[in-house]
């Protein structure tokens, strides 16, 4: 039996061991579980299980999380989610209770509308070239992403072929553009671009919110199109939150220099500003560059945020509608959250912050 | 929202090789039950049992990687849960009973049975035979996933979803195999 556990047994012996074993597990005697006993120890070790699992990871992340953002964390979460953040086993068992009835956090997905208006749904298409449009090949790449290459010489200059990526609710997506621009373009969002940058402008239109790290050209300005304003930029990294149901359209610098322009005004703006674009004016600020980003590097991000705001990005990355029902409370809210969790372990973090609710199919109804 | 109810064994084992966190709760949710069952029989002892169960699941998703989905899922979650208890005995309270029970099972002479392979088909019949006894909706997430006789419209009635949705899943499982398959096939050339 030692040498059994030891790993030093030759195949007679394992033979024998493993043999008495079944025999020993067949005549034993039924034992008596309570039905309860079980279930709660279901929920304790896949709680410990997943514990154990995620900590490792952690250490892994540990690396990608700057430790800008892990201070900005310990200071918001301890206004709202410090108790819920710490243990985040509360969460576990949540899950495991409610796995059931689980609304699923969004993931990489999006359509492709090529210029002859065929689609292409990107979750399920396999990786290779997807489409050919005038000489450019665009592929889906292994870390899903699509690309377009201008294959060789033959690839046409004609400035009028356009594609259209959308993203559903719940779904996000990455593309580089054919001048190497790249482009993350969060969930419920429109981007519609040329697939080759002919002439002296490369114009994009953009819907809902994409962050952009633009290829330098200086020769050939880069402009985003969105909600009435256009943002110009030579070579640069922002982002552009300019979802119709957001009151304010956000551009956000991270790196280099954009101006943003609206009818006849226009803003330039430094890294680190932010341009708010609202009722037809355009206001600089300060930005809160984890806040302008935080999405792309999948966390949900609030400050002093009210209830509407926080759900109407739970709206769009778990695809659910949301009401209100009689008063809409009027708390603020801080915090960051990973976008990996489901929407009923985020309501239930809201719900310790007195929010009332229950979700009825694909429905969050906020009660007061 | 796909269903992993729906899934069978294998199709979880791929989504697993594929790091699905669902497909991997779901795996521990079907098996949970009879592994426990079965593991109390040689270790009365709900801690060192948990503690057991607890190194087997995250060994499996630590080696989700390296598992091999055409495999018997559920034999190699019995033997790892087997191989487990053996190689834990010293902490066993009963360690007596085992000793004395180990020292009859030589001394009555039993052929012990060579062939690794009927060792495990063994093993495999002993653990699922008391799946009658698990509760109720433990008891039928298993034995849908054992039963292949189970209808859409079953299916469907206890899950409480509707047939279109299990249809889609099961199509949608079978797009997935293919695909999977389908990758293989192409290794194989290039």
């Amino acid at each position: 039996m030692n040498r059994y556990r030891n790993g030093q047994v030759s195949e007679e012996e394992k033979a024998l061991v493993e043999s008495w074993y079944a025999e020993y597990t067949r005549n034993a005697a039924t034992p008596e579980i309570d039905d309860q006993e079980l279930e709660n120890n279901r929920e304790e070790i896949l709680r410990r299980i997943l514990s154990e699992v995620s900590d490792k990871r952690k250490i892994n992340y540990g690396r990608l999380i700057s430790i800008a953002a892990l201070a900005i964390l310990l200071l918001y979460v301890g206004v709202l989610f410090v108790k819920q953040w710490k243990p985040h086993q509360d969460l576990r068992t949540l899950a495991a209770k409610k796995s059931n009835s689980n609304l699923l956090p969004g993931g990489n997905r999006a359509m492709l509308i090529l210029s002859n208006g065929n689609t292409i749904n990107l979750n399920d298409t396999k990786n290779g070239a997807l489409a050919n449009e005038k000489g450019v090949v665009i592929h889906k790449n292994a870390d899903g992403r699509i690309t377009y290459d201008q294959a060789g010489h033959n690839a046409s200059h004609e400035a009028n072929v356009f594609n259209t990526v959308v993203t559903p609710k719940g779904g996000q997506y990455q593309l580089v553009l054919g001048d190497g621009t790249k482009v993350w373009l969060n969930a419920a969002s429109t981007l519609k671009y040329p697939v080759t940058f002919s002439g002296g402008k490369r114009e994009i239109e953009l819907s809902g919110e994409a962050y952009f790290e633009v290829a330098h050209d200086q020769h050939k300005p880069f402009r985003v199109i969105s909600n009435g304003q256009t943002v110009e930029v030579l070579g640069t990294h922002f982002n552009v939150n300019a979802y119709p149901d957001e009151k304010v359209t956000r551009t956000t610098l991270l790196e280099g220099s954009v101006k943003v322009l609206a009818g006849e005004m226009s803003s330039k703006i430094k890294p680190g500003e932010q341009v708010q674009y609202k009722d037809g004016h355009l206001a600089v600020t300060q930005a809160d560059i984890d806040e302008a980003i935080a999405w792309k590097k999948g966390f949900f991000y609030f400050k002093d945020d009210d209830i509407q705001t926080v759900m109407r990005q739970l709206s769009r990355w778990y695809d659910v509608s949301v009401k209100y029902e009689g008063q809409i409370p009027t708390r603020e809210f801080s915090g960051q959250m990973n976008k990996n969790i489901t929407a009923s372990q985020l309501m239930h973090i809201l719900s310790i912050e007195q929010i009332h609710y229950r979700i009825e199919g694909r429905t969050i109804i906020i009660t007061p | 929202m796909p269903h992993y109810h729906a899934y069978s064994d294998k199709e979880l084992a791929y989504l697993l090789n594929d790091s699905d966190e669902v497909a991997f709760t779901e795996i521990y949710n079907r098996f949970y039950g009879v592994l426990y069952r079965h593991g109390y029989k040689s270790l009365p002892d709900p801690e060192a049992l948990k503690d057991v169960l607890q190194e087997v699941f995250v060994y499996l998703w630590n080696n989700r990687g390296s598992i091999n989905p055409e495999e018997n899922l559920a034999a190699y979650l019995y033997t790892a849960v087997r191989n487990k208890l053996l190689n834990n005995f010293r902490h066993l309270k009963i360690k007596n009973d085992y000793i004395t029970s180990f020292q009859n099972y030589l001394d009555t002479n039993k052929q012990p049975e060579a062939d690794e392979a009927i060792r495990i088909k063994q093993l495999i019949a002993i653990v699922e035979a008391e799946v009658a006894m698990l509760p109720a909706q433990m008891r039928l997430i298993f034995q849908m996933s054992r039963n292949n006789n189970f209808s859409h419209q079953e299916i469907a009635d206890q899950l409480n979803i509707s047939v279109l949705t299990v249809r889609k899943q099961v199509n949608n499982s079978l797009k997935i195999l293919r695909l999977k398959l389908g990758s293989k096939f192409f290794l194989l050339f290039f």
